[in-house]
């Protein structure tokens, strides 16, 4: 048989649309974030969690019977821009397949719990590492101390132009306020500043 | 998202390899880039997110086995096949083919379709970046 005219290159066209990956800690509330926003169901790969995993700590999250065993995944618009978000599983076995979840992503969300702040420390190295810029996402849980962003982020060492947002990953509004922050500084990020006018 | 990739999965494989029934095309970072028609884009996309998943779950395993990299994954249905196909740049195609096909036959042609349209399967998402950035300004 004949090849078929191969067609051109994708055109440009179409929404924008941006890649976004969640991460954070075991049990922090990104599945719950992801289904929270999604337009569209999301993708979920939760099993039942075994009994005694030391990997598994589920005292600060009682309710908590599932675990993300490969990703999450949904879609929403924000303002005409179309997100693609990605979650991370939490737990260390699955860390090998964080850098093929970040691939081409633009921005991220490190999810964090004041009651257990440095369980983040990993997370934040990485998106550091791969230099995605990010926003930490403050998920309050009930009962957990509340801390104003100056405290979190002189114990997360956080650059001072990291935007820290408290969530209610179980709220759709508050997820969404959450990516629009992260959007807006992705593009701070990437857009360089204009030129400065010499006279 | 590829029109033009779009009519080459219904036309190319849909209509010309007997078993095949839908198919996706996605690029390494788990973007949708074309569907058939017998999808609609939610579920076209959730599907392209589990193939770049699958993709990378499979390589993982790889990984430990030392035994280089995916190149394919067939998976039984009760009523179908779930087949992946690796591209070489790291783009995949997800294909549910029939329960009666010729999956010898059905494997070949998708090898011969992913090699055809490789350089379409590249990943497309950090492109996007700098539209988004001005469309918001
Ligand atoms: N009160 C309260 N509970 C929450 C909130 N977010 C999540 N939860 C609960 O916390 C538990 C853990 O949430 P998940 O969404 O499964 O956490 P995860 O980060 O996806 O966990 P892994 O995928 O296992 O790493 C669940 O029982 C949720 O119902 C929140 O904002 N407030
Ligand atoms: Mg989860």
């Amino acid at each position: 048989m004949t090849a078929p005219a191969i067609a051109a290159p994708r055109p440009a066209g179409g929404p924008p649309s941006l890649k976004i990956v969640l991460t954070g800690p075991f049990g922090v509330g990104k599945t719950t974030l992801v289904g929270a926003v999604s337009d569209i169901a999301p993708v979920t790969t939760e099993a039942r969690m075994s009994a005694g995993n030391a990997d598994d700590d589920t005292s600060l999250t009682p309710a908590k019977t599932t675990t993300t065993v490969a990703m999450d995944f949904g879609r929403l618009d924000v303002d005409g821009v179309t997100l693609y978000v990605y979650g991370t599983p939490g737990q260390h076995r699955f860390w090998f397949m964080w850098d093929a979840i970040v691939r081409g992503a633009a921005g991220s969300v490190v999810v964090v719990d004041t009651r257990r702040l440095q369980d983040s420390f990993r997370h934040l190295d990485y998106v550091d590492h791969v230099r995605l810029p990010y926003v930490v996402a403050v998920n309050q849980f009930p009962g957990a101390r509340s801390y104003p962003a100056s405290a979190i982020r002189e114990a997360l060492a956080l650059a001072a132009d990291v935007p820290i947002v408290d969530i209610d990953a179980r709220d759709r509004d508050s997820v969404r306020r959450l990516l629009i922050a992260l959007v807006e500084h992705v593009i701070t990020r990437t857009t360089p500043a204009p030129p400065s006018v010499c006279t | 998202m590829s029109s033009d990739l779009s009519y080459l999965l219904n036309n190319n494989l849909v209509a010309r390899v007997p078993g095949i029934s839908q198919a996706v095309a996605v690029s390494a970072d788990g973007l949708l880039l074309a569907w058939t028609d017998g999808l609609n884009r939610d579920a076209a996309e959730r599907l392209a997110a589990v193939a770049a998943g699958m993709n990378s779950l499979l390589n993982g395993a790889a990984r430990d086995l030392s035994a280089g990299g995916v190149q394919g994954n067939l998976t039984e249905l009760a009523h179908g096949f779930l087949i992946l196909v690796a591209v070489s740049t790291g783009a995949s195609l997800l294909t549910l083919a029939t329960r009666d096909a010729d999956l010898a036959f059905v494997t070949e042609e998708l090898g011969r379709f992913a090699d055809q349209v490789g350089d379409q399967l590249t990943p497309a998402f950090a492109g996007t970046l700098t539209t988004a950035a001005t469309g918001q300004r």
